[in-house]
């Protein structure tokens, strides 16, 4: 796998700060796109850090880039402003991982890419 | 809009194919069914494939293929839309002829996905969600399904029993099919312990990793009436197909997968059916879950009814609406590209008489249905014995 930098780059904002944007109508859109549904046009906004699970699951046959990590909870969060994405549920025991549970986003290494081993970040959710 | 008929079907064995190149086994899939069919040409031609890039290190298979069939210059057109690749290439060649550009078209499905490792297979197949989004989190294609299932279960009370009865089901038919990769039955107690990969889900409710290769001739009705009478006539009736949100945490509900019903509600308008209408079915099974949300979608079963339903036998080949008599792509196998053209493929058989041990008795009504990634991309097409 080669180093992709720049497509790195270009998450950042969205990875390391919970960048996303609002359109009039209120709905939350991450990451902020070009254009939004209904010609809407959306201002910046930053994700709550707090939010539940929705669904998950737990990961036992890992993408190899994760495979040191495995087995590992994976949820969909709906974060308290509303919006959804999909996060690692860390810093738990797996099995007591359940829909509704409450969490925290927190900045935290993922991985590293290419064969020069850059070093990725992003965000995981805790329980709260 | 003209009607269109399949005159040819055609497959190349699927399994772990060391010996066979993606494109030989394009070309043995199209070779059989053009002899299937009986045409002495071909106008034009359409190539279902999700990623011979990072399957098998090659692209333009429009030139590839039409090359190695010896069909040159004839325009040819790869498809991709995931998983759906071969649905909607099977589209495309529709279109084409229903439209009266072309008469004698064809459509076919390719994937060659064993030349590299299971790591890199795991890799290109994530492809098909949102790669910054998605895969960036360490998801998987079963995680994605197992948080559906997650969600069916906390809905509808939909057990791990009832999913992995999907999954008896699908190999108790692929038993029957000379063709599929896994072709053996397993009991209930071997699906419910077999490896985890992606909690709810074990590997027995995943579709494996497959080669091979599909193809179909289609042609106008009134051409094939009187040129092409080799087989009973099968009727391209309705054609269906909707996208939806890449990632599936920006849809509102997990539960459903809202391309595969507005996909098959397209179908079905323009057929002119209604869901019990259809004698048998082939659906997108990649996993156990997806099957019993795909039977929902297309109104066989009401919302929640699915793994109910599959549990007490009703999907099975003896059952009051047959869900795929093929194997699935759960015995089957599941050579993403391929696997829309291969749907098509047994209902054609099914309506034609020719299904072997798992003929159902006199269908008349078929549909299929594909599906790209977690269900990003869904097209439906309903199949009629003239």
């Amino acid at each position: 796998m080669k180093i992709r930098s720049p497509r790195y780059h270009r998450e950042v904002a969205q990875r390391y700060r919970l960048e996303a944007a609002q359109t009039e109508s209120g709905k939350i859109f991450f990451p902020p796109r070009v254009a939004y549904p209904g010609g809407e046009t959306a201002k910046p906004v930053v994700l709550k850090d707090t939010g539940k699970v929705l669904t998950f699951t737990v990961i036992h046959t890992p993408p190899a880039e994760y495979s040191d990590l495995s087995p590992y909870g994976l949820g969909i969060i709906e974060t308290d402003c509303g919006a959804r994405l999909l996060a690692q549920i860390v810093d738990c025991d797996v099995e007591k991982i359940e829909i509704g549970m409450r969490v925290k986003f927190e900045f935290r290494r993922m991985r590293t890419e290419g064969d020069e081993g850059l070093l990725c970040y992003g965000y995981k959710v805790v329980p709260e | 809009m003209r009607e269109v008929a399949i005159i040819g079907v055609g497959l190349h064995n699927w399994g772990e194919l060391w010996d066979d190149s993606l494109r030989d086994m394009f070309v043995t899939a199209a070779t059989n069914a053009i002899n299937d069919s009986g045409v002495d040409h071909i106008d034009s031609m359409y190539i279902g494939c999700m990623s011979g890039g990072l399957f098998a290190a090659q692209e333009h298979l429009a030139s590839l293929c039409a090359d190695y069939l010896g069909a040159t210059p004839i325009p040819a057109t790869r498809v991709e839309s995931a998983c759906a690749s071969g649905g909607v290439a099977m589209r495309m060649g529709w279109m084409e002829v229903a439209s009266g550009l072309s008469d004698i078209v064809l459509v076919s499905g390719v994937e060659k996905m064993t030349d590299i490792t299971g790591d890199e297979a795991t890799f290109a197949l994530s492809t098909a969600a949102d790669t910054e989004y998605e895969g960036y989190q360490g998801v998987t294609f079963p995680g994605l399904y197992a948080m559906m299932a997650r969600a069916h279960m906390a809905k509808y009370g939909t057990t791990i029993e009832q999913l992995s009865q999907v999954s008896v089901k699908n190999h108790a038919n692929g038993a029957l099919n000379p063709h599929a990769q896994y072709p053996f039955a397993v009991t209930l107690e071997t699906v419910m312990n077999s490896t985890p990969v992606a909690d709810p889900l074990r590997l027995l409710h995943c579709s494996p990793i497959t080669d091979g290769a599909a193809a179909v001739i289609l042609a106008p009705v009134e051409l094939a009436k009187t040129k092409y009478k080799n087989h009973p006539m099968v009727v391209i009736k309705g054609s269906g197909h909707a996208t939806d949100t890449i990632a599936l945490h920006s849809r509102d509900d997990f539960t459903v997968i809202k391309a595969a019903e507005i996909a098959g509600k397209k179908a079905y308008e323009m057929a002119g059916k209604k869901p019990e209408d259809i004698d048998m079915a082939e659906v997108h099974d990649c996993f156990s879950i997806a099957e019993v949300m795909a039977t929902e979608a297309l109104g066989f079963f009401e919302p929640g009814q699915g793994g109910p339903a599959a549990l007490r036998g009703d999907t099975a080949l003896d059952g009051s609406m047959p869900i795929n008599t093929s194997g699935g792509l759960k015995s089957k196998g599941h050579p993403v590209g391929a696997t829309g053209v291969a749907q098509v493929i047994e209902l054609t058989s099914q309506l034609r008489g020719d299904a072997g041990k798992r003929q159902l008795k006199d269908p008349k009504v078929g549909l299929a249905q594909n599906m790209g990634g977690s269900g990003g991309s869904s097209v439906v097409h309903i199949l009629e014995k003239r």
